[in-house]
């Protein structure tokens, strides 16, 4: 059995949850996702989660000098 | 104003000085001399109008996101994975995903400042986003793989 899950009335049972799931962002450094939440019972926007998925972000470089 | 990705700068000259310890404590001259320990990171949210950049020394209230559910200072980051190398490049990630749980931030954020809060909140690194808000909701941030190709911090 799923989590309750928190919305704007509280936490829910997951049954009652209907979740959606967009992508608002996707590149090369991260994907955005926002799941917006909506009660079953009477359709209302319940509120919104946001998954981040950090892919890849620039390397500090390392770099040995010379003598001059 | 505007939030820019960045490693800190500050960061790179404090890691050669050996403020930071992000894995199994090696540094005996400092805290303790007979069991040093790791730093704490955390992670705080700041709203797409603050400034948060590679000059960015510290962490800063200034410009941090406010809102039910969030503590000032942010979020304590899962460390428990020490630094390591492969090939040529020395590289870290955090554990396990960033969350926090049961939010509600109205106004847009799209930064997220990672900082040591055993070393006077020094800053490490920034990751940004495209800008945000979250109702009753949980933002979790999913790490990249541990590797030399992906991991959240290399030095190559």
């Amino acid at each position: 059995m799923s989590d309750p899950i928190f919305t704007t009335r509280g936490f829910l049972p997951a049954t009652r949850v209907e979740l959606r799931a967009n992508v608002v962002e996707d590149s090369a450094d991260r994907t955005v996702t926002r799941i917006d939440k909506y009660d079953r019972t009477d359709g209302a926007w319940v509120g919104n989660d946001l998954d981040i998925k950090v892919h890849r972000l620039p390397a500090l470089f390392g770099e040995a000098g010379t003598f001059a | 104003m505007a939030n820019t990705q960045a490693i800190c700068t500050s960061f790179k000259s404090e890691i050669l000085v050996g403020n930071h310890q992000l894995g199994a404590a090696t540094l005996t001259s400092r805290g303790s001399l007979t069991s040093p320990t790791k730093d704490t990171v955390k992670a705080a949210l700041y709203l797409a109008s603050a400034t948060i950049n590679a000059a960015t020394t510290a962490y800063t209230a200034t410009g941090e996101v406010t809102g039910t559910g969030y503590t000032a200072g942010g979020v304590t980051v899962t460390n428990g994975t020490d630094p390591t190398t492969s090939g040529t490049t020395a590289f870290w990630t955090p554990s396990a995903s960033i969350v926090y749980s049961t939010v509600t931030l109205s106004t847009a954020f799209d930064c997220v400042l990672l900082y040591n809060s055993s070393q006077s909140n020094k800053a490490i690194q920034v990751l940004t986003f495209g800008s945000q808000t979250i109702t009753a909701g949980t933002l979790t941030l999913t790490m990249p793989t541990n590797d030399a190709t992906n991991a959240l911090l290399r030095i190559a």
